[in-house]
C-alpha cells in the first residue's frame, strides 16, 4: 500500500459484486481479467482454491473469492465468470468473481469505516467502505485474503499428518 | 559523467573482488604466517585498492587502506611478526572497505562510516616494529650465518667463473645487505608521507638511496650483458634509445604530460604497478633469455623491468649506477665475467636472496611510480615497441611491415608474451593483460574526464587513446566477459519457454504425420536440448564460491563464542545454480553461526565430555539428480528432547498435552516454530528467537526442504535438499482422476502391472497395505486415496472398479514404496515452476510445470507423499564425517536380521543384499567341491552359515527343505548365504558393543533387546573367493 501523505489521494479501484455486496480492488492489485477457461484441480487444498493455469508460461494460482467472501455463495451466473489476476511477492494470483463492474475513483479522504450491516465473517478482507450514490462499496484487501487461504491450506495439511 | 560512474562500477567490482581475495588470503596467512606468496598477494590487493582510491578521491578509503599498507609492510620487510591481532585488524579493515563500498554503491558517497579508530589501530599495530638498525643487525647476523655456511661446502660454480669469484662473494653477499637496509628504511619513510610529494620531483634528484639500490640491478644486468659479449638488448641497447627517446617524446607528448598533475599520479601508479607486475617481466624476458642463456631467467625477472623504465632518462644515470656498482659489488672484481648472480643462487642463501630481489622489485615498482609524471603509459609502450623491434627485427612477424602499424605491433606484443610466458598460465595472461589494458584505456579516458572538469580542457582531446589499445582490448576481452546475472536469468526462461514450445510442436508434429516436420521438428528439439544444457551450464556455479566466505566467519563466530572450531568441506564442486546460491547464502550462514554458538561446546566442556578439543563442522553438498543436499554438521551437544520439551512449554508454543503425544521427531523439528529459541542469553552471534523459522521459510520459498537430525550429546545435522527449480526433468506423467500428474523418473523404479491373482497378495498391515515383492515389504499407496480425489462419477468408478492397477515402485531418499495409479501417460520432459506461497506446505508436490498442450500439471513429491501418507518416519539420511574419527558416529543402517540354528541372531546390512530367495536345498549345487548357486545365469558361490559356523541344529535336514538364501555383493563379488529364516527389517540407531568374536563377523550390537552379530559380507566373499577363483559372469561387469 502506498505510504499515507498529508494531501489527499486518489485512486482507482475496480469493483465487482458477489452476492448482495459491492467489493472493490485497488487496480495496481489487478493486472489482467480474464474469462475462465479449464484450470487444474489441486488435490489437498481447500475448497476455495479453484486450480491452477498457464498464462503465458507462468503458472497462476486460482482463488475462488466467491467461496472465500461467501461460504453460502452460489454463482447467479456462472457462464459469465471472469477472474482477475494479481501479481503478488508470493506468487501469481488470480481470484473468480461473479463479473467485473465499473472502475471508480475514490479519493482517500472518502473511505470511511465499515457499514454496520456488514458481516463479521468479511470484516477481516476489508479495509475501508466507501459511499456511493446507491450502495456502499466495499474495499477489499487481497493480501488480507491470500493470507487467510493460506492459513486454511496448512489447516488441511496438518490434520492429515 | 557517465564514464565516471562506470569507471566507478567497474572500481566497485573489481574491489571487492580484491577483498574476497585479500580475506581468503589473510585467513591462509594466519595458518601459515611464513606464507610469503600470501602476504604479497596481500601487499599487491590492499596496494592496489589503495592506488584506485586515491585515483578516485575516495579520501576515506585510502586512508583506511594506507594504513593497512603501511602495517602490511612492516610486515612484508619482517620487522614485525605477523600475528592473530594484525589479522583481526586487516579483516576489520576488510569489513569497513566493504561498508564503504557498499555506500559508494548505494548513495554513491562513502557514507559516514568513520575508519578513524579503524585506522588508529592500524597504526597502533606498527608500534611494535623493530627498527630499521635492528633489523639490520638481524639481517647482517643472519646474512653472517648464512655466508658462514655457505663457505663452508664450498658452492659449485660453473666452470667459467674464475675462482677468485668464490673468495669474493662473502663480501660481495654482505655488502649487498647493507646496501639494501638504507634504501629500505627510505623506502618506509617514503611510503609512509603521502604519496604525491616524491612524485614531482626532476629525475635529477631522484636519485635517492632507494633509486641507487635499484639503479644497481640495472647497471649489474648490463654489466653482466656488456661483459659478457651477449647481445641482449637491455645492456647494449639500452642507453640507446634512451638518449633518443627523450626527443621523441618531448615533440609529440609533452604537452599531454605536462598537462596532468596530481591525477597523473594516481593513473601512472597503478598502471605501472599493473604492468610492472604482470606484464613487464614477461615482455621482455624472451629477448633477455636469447642474449644471455647463462642467466637464469627467474633471476632475471626484474632487471628487465629496471632497465626499462631507465631509458628515458637522462644518459648520465646510465653511466652512474655502473660506478656505483663498482663501488659497492664489483669493487675488487671488475673483470667479472659473465653473471655474478649465480653465484648466490647456488649457495645455501638462496633463498634469502629470493625475498632480497622481492625487495628489490617491490622498489623498483615504488620508484618508477614517483618516476612517471613524465612517463605515460604511451611512453611506455613506445619504448616496448622500440625495444622488441629491435630485438625481433630478424622475426617473420616483424619483418613483414606490421611494425609500423601500431594495432598490429600490440598484438604480437600480445603473441610474443604467450610464446614466452611458457610457465605461466596462458590464459591468466591474457586476462591480466586484458584488465590492464581495459583499466587503461578506460583510465586514460578517465584523466580527459577530469581535465575538463577541472576547467582545463584545451583543444586536444582524446589523441592519447591510441586506436591500438582500443583494438588489443576487443582482442583479449574475447576470452570472457561479464554479463549481467539479469540477462542470464531472462536467456534461462527464454529457453524454458522454448522448450515448452518444443514439447508443443512435437506433438502437433506427431499428430500431422509429415515426416518432413516431424524430421524439422526434432531437430529442433535436438537443438533446444543442448541450447538449454548451455545455458543451464552458464550459469552453474559451484557451491565453493558460497563456501569460501565462511572460514571467515567460523573465525569470527568461534572467537566470539570461545570456541575452538574446526571447519571441514567436502563436495565444493557441486555446482548450483546462481540464483540458489544467492538464496541460500543467508540460511546456511546462520546454521554455520548456529552449530558454532549453540552446537559445539567450549574446548574446556569438550575434553570433559572426552571429546576433542576442536569441534568439527562439516559442510557437505551432494548432487541426486534434480536436487542438491546440503548438509551442515557439528559435533557438539545435539538437541537435548527434554530441554526442548520445556523451553517449548516455557515459551508457551505448544501445551503439555501435545508435547505428551508429540514424536521425538516432530518434537526436534518444533526448533523451526517462529519465536524458539533454547539460549537464554542474546548473543552477539544468535538467540534472538528469529532464526530457524526464518531458515525454513528461505529455503522453502525456493522450493526446498530443511530437516534437522540430531543425537543428543554427539551431534546436530540440518540437511537442506534444494531442489534445482529451474532444471527441466524428465518426467512420467500419470493419470489420477483423469486428471495428469508428473513424476520425476529418477523416483520410478520400477512399473509393474498386476494381475488379480496377485492384487490378492496384498496384505493389511496395520493400517497399511503391503505386498511381498522381490524379498521386500512394500508399502502399498493408491494415489487416488492419496489424493483424496475420487473419481467425480462414482458409477463409472463401480463399473470399472478391479480392474488391474498400475504400480509404480518409487523410491524415497532409501525406502520404497508401491504407488497405485489409474493410468500411466508418456514420458516427458518438463520445466518446473515453483507453486505460490499457499500451495508450498503441501507436501504432496514438489512444483507445477506446464504440458505440451499447455496445461499445468502437478509435479508429485515422491518422498512428501510418503511422508504424507504415514508410511514412515522419514529420517535424515547420514553424512559421514570424513576423517579418522568417523566412528565416533553412531551409525543409522538398515539392518536384514536373520536367524541361524537355534537362537543365534544374526544381522546384515541390507544395502549388500541385493535379494532374497528361496529354493530347496538339492538345488544347491557344487563346483569344485564348493557350493554354488546359479542365478540369472550366474555362477554365485554359496555359504551355509550353519555349516560356516559348525552348528549342529535339531532341525532335520532334508533335500526337499525350502531354504532361503541371501544374494549378497561386495566390490562387484557376488555371494549367497544360506540362512534358516530371515526375521526383519530394522532400520535404527544402534551402538557397537563389542568386536566380532567370529570369523565373517565385524561387529555385535543389541538389536530391539538382542545380542546380534553383524555379518561382515566384505570378509565372507573373501574367504569364499578363495576357492572360487572368480565368479564367472563378474569378469564381463567388471570391465
Amino acid at each position: 500500500m502506498n505510504a499515507e501523505k498529508p494531501e489527499s489521494k486518489s485512486r482507482h479501484y475496480c469493483s465487482f459484486r458477489i452476492n448482495e455486496y459491492l467489493f472493490g480492488v485497488d487496480v495496481h492489485d489487478v493486472q489482467e481479467i480474464l474469462p475462465l477457461s479449464r484450470s487444474t484441480r489441486i488435490p489437498l487444498t481447500p475448497d476455495s482454491i479453484e486450480g491452477m493455469i498457464n498464462l503465458r508460461g507462468r503458472v497462476v494460482t486460482i482463488v475462488n473469492l466467491c467461496k472465500v467472501l461467501s461460504e453460502t455463495h452460489v454463482s447467479s451466473v456462472a457462464d459469465k465468470r471472469f477472474h482477475f489476476v494479481s501479481d503478488q511477492k508470493t506468487g501469481l494470483y488470480s481470484f473468480i468473481v461473479d463479473g467485473t463492474g465499473e472502475v471508480y475513483e475514490i479519493d482517500d479522504t472518502d473511505i470511511s469505516q465499515l457499514p454496520h450491516f456488514v458481516p463479521e465473517e468479511l470484516r477481516q478482507f476489508l479495509v475501508g467502505a466507501v459511499r456511493l450514490e446507491q450502495e456502499s462499496l466495499l474495499l477489499l484487501s487481497i493480501s488480507r485474503v491470500l493470507s487467510y487461504v493460506q492459513r486454511l491450506c496448512s489447516q488441511i495439511h496438518f490434520s492429515k499428518s | 559523467m557517465g564514464e565516471f560512474d562506470d569507471l566507478i562500477g567497474d572500481f566497485l567490482i573489481e574491489s571487492r573482488e580484491h577483498l574476497e581475495q585479500l580475506e581468503r588470503d589473510l585467513l591462509s596467512l594466519e595458518k601459515n604466517p611464513k606464507d610469503r606468496v600470501a602476504l604479497v598477494c596481500i601487499f599487491r590487493s590492499i596496494h592496489t585498492l589503495k592506488g584506485n582510491c586515491g585515483f578516485l578521491g575516495f579520501s576515506k578509503l585510502e586512508s583506511v587502506a594506507h594504513a593497512g599498507e603501511n602495517l602490511l609492510s612492516l610486515i612484508r620487510d619482517e620487522r614485525l611478526d605477523f600475528n592473530e591481532d594484525i589479522a583481526t585488524a586487516l579483516l576489520g579493515l576488510t569489513d569497513t572497505v566493504r561498508n564503504i563500498l557498499q555506500s559508494l554503491d548505494n548513495h554513491g558517497n562513502e557514507g559516514d562510516t568513520n575508519p578513524s579508530q579503524l585506522v588508529q589501530t592500524l597504526k597502533d599495530l606498527q608500534k611494535g616494529a623493530k627498527t630499521v638498525e635492528q633489523l639490520e643487525a638481524e639481517r647482517a647476523q643472519a646474512e653472517a650465518d648464512q655466508v658462514a655456511k655457505a663457505k663452508a661446502p664450498k658452492p659449485e660454480t660453473s666452470p667459467d667463473q674464475g675462482p677468485g669469484k668464490d673468495d669474493k662473494s662473502p663480501d660481495l653477499l654482505t655488502s649487498s645487505a647493507t646496501d639494501v637496509l638504507p634504501s629500505l628504511a627510505a623506502l618506509e619513510a617514503a611510503s609512509n608521507k603521502p604519496q604525491k610529494a616524491d612524485t614531482r620531483k626532476d629525475p635529477g634528484d631522484k636519485r635517492s638511496p632507494k633509486n641507487r639500490r635499484k639503479s644497481n640491478r640495472y647497471g649489474e644486468s648490463s654489466e653482466a650483458k656488456g661483459l659478457g659479449g651477449s647481445k641482449s638488448l637491455l645492456g647494449t641497447k639500452g642507453p640507446k634509445p634512451s638518449s633518443e627517446k627523450p626527443a621523441a617524446k618531448s615533440d609529440d607528448k609533452e604537452p599531454k604530460s605536462n598537462r596532468r598533475p596530481s591525477t597523473t599520479t594516481g593513473l601512472s601508479r597503478s598502471l605501472l604497478e599493473e604492468s610492472g607486475i604482470y606484464q613487464a617481466p614477461k615482455l621482455d624476458g624472451e629477448p633477455v633469455l636469447k642474449g644471455s642463456d647463462a642467466l637464469d631467467s627467474e633471476e632475471l625477472l626484474p632487471d628487465p623491468e629496471d632497465s626499462r623504465f631507465d631509458f628515458p632518462r637522462d644518459p648520465t644515470q646510465a653511466d652512474a649506477p655502473v660506478k656505483n656498482l663498482e663501488d659497492t659489488r664489483l669493487g675488487g672484481a671488475p673483470d667479472g665475467t659473465g653473471s655474478d648472480t649465480e653465484p648466490e643462487l647456488e649457495t645455501p642463501s638462496a633463498l634469502q636472496s629470493d625475498t632480497d630481489r622481492y625487495i628489490l622489485s617491490e622498489e623498483a615498482r615504488k620508484k618508477l611510480q614517483s618516476d612517471t609524471d613524465s612517463f605515460t603509459r604511451e611512453d611506455f609502450k613506445d619504448e616496448i615497441q622500440r625495444g622488441l623491434r629491435d630485438q625481433l627485427s630478424e622475426s617473420a612477424i616483424i619483418e613483414s611491415g606490421v611494425l609500423h602499424d601500431l594495432p598490429n605491433t600490440a598484438t604480437t606484443l600480445d603473441q610474443s608474451t604467450l610464446i614466452t610466458s611458457g610457465e605461466h598460465n596462458f590464459m591468466d595472461l591474457m586476462q591480466n593483460l586484458g584488465e590492464n589494458k581495459a583499466r587503461d584505456s578506460q583510465q586514460t579516458k578517465e584523466v580527459d574526464a577530469f581535465q575538463e572538469q577541472a576547467g582545463m580542457t584545451q583543444t586536444l582531446k582524446i589523441p592519447n587513446l591510441p586506436e591500438a589499445r582500443r583494438d588489443t582490448n576487443r582482442q583479449v576481452a574475447e576470452t570472457s566477459i561479464r554479463i549481467d546475472t539479469k540477462v542470464l536469468d531472462e536467456l534461462m526462461n527464454l529457453v524454458g519457454e522454448l522448450v515448452l514450445t518444443r514439447n508443443q510442436l512435437l506433438q502437433l508434429a506427431t499428430i500431422a504425420e509429415n515426416t518432413d516436420i516431424l524430421a524439422g521438428c526434432q531437430q529442433l528439439s535436438s537443438i533446444t536440448t543442448r541450447l538449454h544444457d548451455r545455458v543451464m551450464k552458464s550459469r552453474m556455479q559451484p557451491i565453493a564460491r558460497l563456501w569460501s566466505k565462511f572460514p571467515r566467519l567460523v573465525r569470527n563466530v568461534s572467537r566470539l563464542c570461545h570456541k575452538s572450531v574446526r571447519l571441514e568441506f567436502s563436495g565444493e564442486d557441486t555446482e548450483l545454480d546462481r540464483t540458489l546460491i544467492e538464496a541460500i547464502k543467508d540460511p546456511l550462514t546462520h546454521l554455520v553461526r548456529n552449530a558454532i554458538d549453540h552446537g559445539i561446546e567450549a574446548p574446556a566442556e569438550r575434553l570433559r565430555l572426552g571429546k576433542a578439543r576442536d569441534g568439527r563442522l562439516l559442510i557437505s553438498a551432494t548432487q541426486e539428480s534434480d536436487q542438491v543436499r546440503i548438509v551442515v554438521r557439528d559435533d557438539g551437544a545435539g538437541i537435548n528432547p527434554d530441554k526442548l520439551r520445556a523451553r517449548l512449554l516455557e515459551r508457551g508454543l505448544m501445551d503439555a498435552q501435545t508435547l505428551k503425544t508429540m514424536s521425538t521427531g516432530n518434537l526436534i523439528s518444533s526448533i523451526f516454530l517462529p519465536g524458539f529459541s533454547t539460549t537464554d542469553q542474546v548473543t552477539m552471534v544468535s538467540g534472538r528467537g528469529v532464526g530457524m523459522d526464518v531458515i525454513k521459510a528461505n529455503i522453502e520459498r525456493i522450493g526446498g526442504k530443511i530437516q534437522v537430525s540430531t543425537m543428543p550429546g554427539s551431534w546436530t545435522a540440518f540437511t537442506l535438499t534444494i531442489p534445482l527449480t529451474l532444471a527441466i526433468i524428465p518426467s512420467l506423467l500419470i493419470y489420477s482422476n483423469n486428471q495428469r500428474y508428473a513424476i520425476p523418473q529418477h523416483s520410478v523404479l520400477e512399473l509393474l502391472r498386476l494381475s488379480d491373482e496377485r492384487l490378492r497378495e496384498f496384505e493389511a498391515f496395520g493400517d497399511a497395505t503391503v505386498w511381498h515383492y522381490k524379498g521386500e515389504m512394500l508399502p502399498i499407496l493408491n494415489l487416488n486415496e492419496v489424493l483424496k480425489s475420487a473419481s467425480a462419477d462414482p458409477a463409472e468408478d463401480a463399473g470399472q472398479a478391479p480392474k488391474t492397477p498400475n504400480i509404480m515402485v518409487l523410491k524415497a531418499d532409501q525406502r520404497k514404496y508401491g504407488l497405485i495409479v489409474e493410468r500411466l501417460g508418456d514420458s516427458q520432459e518438463i520445466v518446473v515452476k515453483a507453486l505460490s506461497r499457499m500451495l508450498q506446505n503441501i507436501p504432496v508436490y514438489s512444483g507445477a510445470t506446464i504440458l505440451d498442450d499447455g496445461h499445468v500439471a502437478l509435479i508429485l513429491d515422491v518422498l512428501g507423499i510418503a511422508r504424507f501418507a504415514g508410511i514412515h518416519q522419514i529420517k535424515a539420511p547420514e553424512v559421514e564425517f570424513v576423517g579418522e574419527d568417523a566412528e565416533s558416529f553412531d551409525d543409522l543402517h538398515s539392518l536384514l536380521v536373520f536367524s541361524l540354528g537355534d537362537n543365534w541372531r544374526m544381522g546384515i546390512p541390507l544395502k549388500s543384499v541385493w535379494r532374497l530367495i528361496e529354493l530347496r536345498r538339492h538345488e544347491v549345487q557344487t563346483l569344485n567341491k564348493q557350493p554354488v548357486l546359479t542365478y540369472e545365469e550366474q555362477l554365485i558361490p554359496l555359504v551355509d552359515l550353519e555349516r560356516f559356523y559348525d552348528l549342529d541344529s535339531d532341525k532335520e535336514k532334508s533335500e526337499q527343505d525350502e531354504v532361503q538364501v541371501l544374494l549378497c555383493t561386495h566390490d562387484k563379488k557376488n555371494v549367497a548365504i544360506l540362512i534358516d529364516q530371515a526375521v526383519e527389517i530394522v532400520e535404527q540407531q544402534f551402538q557397537i558393543q563389542a568386536h566380532a568374536a567370529y570369523k565373517g563377523c565385524y561387529a555385535s550390537a543389541v538389536i530391539d533387546g538382542r545380542a546380534t552379530d553383524l555379518i561382515d559380507v566384505k570378509e565372507i566373499i573373501r574367504l569364499t573367493h578363495t576357492t572360487l577363483l572368480e565368479a564367472p559372469g563378474q569378469t564381463q561387469l567388471e570391465t
